[in-house]
Order: structure tokens, then C-alpha cells, then sequence
């Protein structure tokens, strides 16, 4: 087995210092299905009951008068001396009616989902937060990083000013995410302004500590960023949306602490990949499969002529399907050469359409 | 993992992508030398591959990323070579031609970034000499103002309306 892949622990002040090896959770299979499931259900699970008033559209004592009265059978509102009088009322058609299946609390509001689903989903996650490509995929401005998972001494732990945070994610390059944040806020579109959603965001960094000692403060107040402990890694954070690839900035003692938090997991093993070289060229080239196929042919080109001809029409390709076609021409010309020669000089036609000179003189007299 | 998973895991949807209703879906990523969204052309899947784009100063920034690197570096997987403003285009596409098909790395690339290089020479020598701004042209009132100088009778107008 080769080596295990090492990541470099970052200082502070941005040099390398110190490397720590990948955790195995890096390498699980990321499937996109089970991460937009889990994350579909956790979604919800966060929601509040809504319904229409129970009693809405029926406050009323309508009546159906029946037939007979030239008038829809559905309850009217009985008495008169009022406009609503003699209205129609209770149907979702009607006027002042209740809704259709008008909504109920007891709604099946939160969904249940099944643990090992869930693991697999972060694992899933993590795994699409170590891939650059992912990562620049859903969004987040990377290109100044180093290197991703981005791991920072666990120094920066202890930060206590958000100035000195901020300095920080510039000295590691990932300010760019943040100033992508800062531009992206907009005033939101609908009722959510007043219930205390008024502006929309992109997500920027997530910061995973192992022990807080001031940076959840000194991040609280930059643009996007949101930080997380690493014993409560929350799919909602890491794949927002259900898509993956957040940019996660994680602290020494965070990523230390991954691969213990994981074999302490009961009942749960890493998911592993179905395939462990997915690289298809380098499948096709391998030697197990090149040993096995024959060696490439003749290329076999659809249609060897540039055009299909018309063997009704061209007499070579008519010759080429059925030989016999060419002794039956042949025999036709021959016979028509005997023809000719034989009673060309003996009959002469005159040239049809032209009247003789004595029907004229007929037909001219009168 | 594999560029070709990676490709499956972000070929439906991602942040570049540019559907715009009929035909091929473009990708706006750098380093796609077309701008199309294939697995050949794109700039995130592939472990090797190059990306062009013109600079403020009016250069050519050309990106290659690093033969055997790690597959999680990002800025330290790229080395940039800038073409400086006034390359000419024989020696831009000379370049493009090298930097793709020689030692070994993306010959397949090689025609899209000789392509993208003329391309780029192309828009800079453009940028170069801005066509000329003319006046606007003027309408109405301020032209017979300024065709006539500054005192315009009322009869005056009339005859130039009749002709």
C-alpha cells in the first residue's frame, strides 16, 4: 500500500508547519443521491407547523334549498336583508368558501432519517470538501489556496478579534471567498424581510475547530463564514443545498481529531468505493485489459463510395448487383442493330402530325 | 479520485455551467480553452491542463498546472507564463503549441490553445487602435443651430423645411 497522503499544516503567518496525514474520511465514496436524500430530510426538520383556520369559510349556518329553485344545489347562506343572504357558501368554489383539503397542522412536518444514512452523507461531504475541483465547482473562490482541506495551527484557535480573523484568512488566501459574500448581499426578494431574513448571502468558509477559545467570536461577524466543532459536523453546513464541495478551513487539532471521531462511531464503518481505480484510461490501458482484446482490425469504413448510386440508372452498379442484367442488354442492343438493319430502308413513315397533300385538297375545296 | 468520477459528479450541475436554452452547454470556468462544457475541455477535471486569459496590462496570462502533484494543491499546482503585450501572434501560437503538445503533456489541446492564442493576439491588437469616436450626429434645432450659426429666424426655418 502506498503511502498515506499527508496534508500541510499552515501557520498563522502562512508558511508550512508541520504536516498531519489525510484523514481515511477524505477518501470515502461521494454519492451525490444520498447526500441531497439526507439533506432534502434534514431540510425539512427544521420547520414550523402552518395551517388555515379550522373554522375559516365555515362560519356560517348556510342551507342547500335543495332543487327546485333553479339554482345550484351547494348551501346558501339563509335570511335576507343582507348581501350574503341567499350567497352560496362551504364550497372551495364559492365565494367566502373554505379552501380545498384545507391545510392542518398535524401535517407530517419531520422526517425520520436512518443513522448510518446520515454518516454516510457527512463522509460523502467531507470527502467532496477535499477535491479542488468540487470545492470551485459549488462556488467558492480557491484559487489563492494552497492547498485543500486547508489545515491551520491550532493556535488560531485562541483568536479573539475579528480584525485579527480576518487578517488571517488573508494571509491564507481565502479572503477572495469572502469578498465574493460581501458582494453577493441583496435585499430579499418577498415576506421574508420582515421575519428576520432580510438579506441574502452566497455561503462562504466554513471554519471547523477542536476547541473553542475565542474563534466562534472572532468569526461571528465576517460575511459568510460560519464555524462548526468537529464532534457536530452538520450536513446543512457542509453541503448547503444538498451540493457538495463547501470550502472548509480546518484547525490542526480538528483534523487530528476526524479519524478517532469516526472509529468511535458504533455500528458504523467508512463507507469504502465500489471500484478502487476509476481512472478509465488508465483501466483501458491496463495490462489486465489490454492482454485480453484481440488486436485492432482493418478500420471498417459505413459506406466505401462517397454516394449511393441508382442501379436503375447507373448500369455499372446495376452490372455489379446482378450480372445477368448486362447479357440481357447486350441481347437487346444486338437485336435492335438486327432490327434496323433488316427494315430500315423498306417502310417510310411520313412524320406524324402532318396531314398528306390530297386529304388537304379534300379538306380545302369546299 | 479520478478526473473522469470528478467529471461525473459536477457534469450535471456547477457554478460555470452556461445553459442558454438550444445548443451546447459552455462553461465559464478558466483553464477551458473552449468555454464548452465537455470533459475534455474542462478546467476542473483534468489533472493537466492549461488556461489563457488576457491581463489588465493588456498580456497574455497562460496557467499550467503541475505535472505529479498532489491532487488536493490548488495555488501551488500552477505555474503562470505571461506573454507580454505586442506578442506577436506566430510567436503566441508557437508558445500555445508548446506549452500543450510539448514534453508530453495535453497534445490533444494543442489546436484549441493555438486557437484561443490567435484569438487573444487578436482582441489585444484590436484594443490597440479604439476606432475613432466621432461627434454624435446632430438632430433638429442644435443641427440648423450649428449649420447656420447662432441666429436662426423663424422664416428661415420654413424654407429649409419647403426644400
Amino acid at each position: 500500500m502506498a503511502a498515506r497522503p499527508t496534508l500541510t499544516v499552515w501557520s498563522a503567518s502562512g508558511e508550512s508547519s508541520g504536516s498531519v496525514p489525510l484523514p481515511a474520511v477524505f477518501t470515502a465514496p461521494i454519492r451525490l443521491d444520498v447526500v441531497q436524500q439526507v439533506h432534502k430530510s434534514m431540510a425539512k426538520n427544521r420547520r414550523q407547523a402552518y395551517a388555515v383556520s379550522p373554522k375559516a369559510g365555515h362560519q356560517t349556518s348556510a342551507e342547500s334549498w335543495g332543487t327546485g329553485r333553479a339554482v345550484a344545489r351547494i348551501p346558501r347562506v339563509g335570511g335576507g336583508g343582507t348581501q350574503r343572504s341567499g350567497q352560496a357558501a362551504f364550497g372551495n368554489m364559492c365565494r367566502g368558501g373554505r379552501m380545498f383539503a384545507p391545510t392542518k397542522t398535524w401535517r407530517k412536518w419531520h422526517f425520520k432519517i436512518n443513522q448510518g444514512q446520515r454518516r454516510y452523507a457527512v463522509a460523502s461531504a467531507l470527502a467532496a470538501s477535499a477535491l479542488p475541483s468540487l470545492v470551485l465547482a459549488r462556488g467558492h473562490r480557491i484559487e489563492q489556496i494552497q492547498e485543500v482541506p486547508l489545515v491551520i495551527s491550532s493556535s488560531i484557535e485562541s483568536v479573539q478579534k475579528t480584525k485579527a480573523a480576518v487578517e488571517l484568512l488573508q494571509t491564507v488566501g481565502a479572503v477572495a471567498d469572502i469578498t465574493k459574500v460581501s458582494n453577493s448581499r441583496k435585499l430579499r426578494a418577498g415576506k421574508g424581510k420582515m421575519r428576520n431574513r432580510r438579506y441574502q448571502q452566497r455561503r462562504g468558509p466554513l471554519v471547523v475547530y477542536g476547541k473553542d477559545e475565542g474563534i466562534v467570536r472572532a468569526f461571528k461577524n465576517v460575511p459568510g463564514v460560519e464555524t462548526c466543532n468537529v464532534e457536530s459536523l452538520n450536513l446543512l453546513q457542509l453541503a448547503p443545498g444538498g451540493h457538495v464541495g463547501r470550502f472548509i478551513v480546518w484547525t490542526e487539532s480538528a483534523i487530528k481529531a476526524l479519524d478517532e471521531i469516526y472509529e468511535k462511531k458504533s455500528g458504523f464503518n467508512l463507507p469504502l468505493a465500489k471500484i478502487s481505480t476509476s481512472d478509465v484510461t488508465r483501466l483501458i490501458n491496463s495490462d489486465e485489459i489490454q492482454s485480453v482484446l484481440r488486436p485492432a482490425g482493418q478500420p471498417v469504413a459505413k459506406r466505401p463510395f462517397t454516394q449511393k448510386k441508382n442501379p436503375l440508372r447507373n448500369k455499372a452498379v446495376l452490372f455489379r448487383l446482378n450480372p445477368y442484367a448486362k447479357t440481357l442488354r447486350r441481347q437487346e442492343l444486338v437485336q435492335q442493330e438486327r432490327r434496323a438493319k433488316k427494315g430500315g430502308a423498306s417502310v417510310k413513315k411520313s412524320a406524324p402530325g402532318s396531314a398528306g397533300k390530297e386529304f388537304l385538297q379534300i379538306l380545302n375545296a369546299a | 479520485m479520478s478526473g473522469d468520477l470528478q467529471w461525473l459528479l459536477l457534469r450535471k450541475n456547477n457554478s460555470f455551467i452556461v445553459k442558454g436554452g438550444h445548443g451546447p452547454a459552455f462553461s465559464r470556468e478558466k483553464g477551458n480553452l473552449l468555454n464548452r462544457h465537455s470533459h475534455k475541455y474542462s478546467g476542473l477535471t483534468n489533472a493537466q491542463g492549461i488556461s489563457m486569459h488576457p491581463t489588465k496590462e493588456g498580456s497574455i496570462l497562460i496557467t499550467k498546472i503541475k505535472k505529479d502533484v498532489s491532487p488536493h494543491q490548488v495555488a501551488s499546482a500552477r505555474v503562470p507564463v505571461t506573454l507580454r503585450r505586442g506578442t506577436t501572434a506566430r510567436r503566441a501560437a508557437k508558445i500555445a503549441a508548446a506549452e500543450t503538445a510539448g514534453k508530453g503533456y495535453r497534445s490533444d489541446l494543442r489546436q484549441a490553445a493555438v486557437a484561443r492564442a490567435s484569438a487573444l493576439v487578436r482582441a489585444q491588437r484590436r484594443s490597440a487602435n479604439v476606432p475613432k469616436t466621432r461627434a454624435p450626429k446632430l438632430r433638429g434645432k442644435k443641427a440648423r443651430k450649428a449649420a447656420f450659426g447662432q441666429k436662426v429666424g423663424s422664416e428661415e426655418e420654413d424654407v429649409i423645411e419647403l426644400d
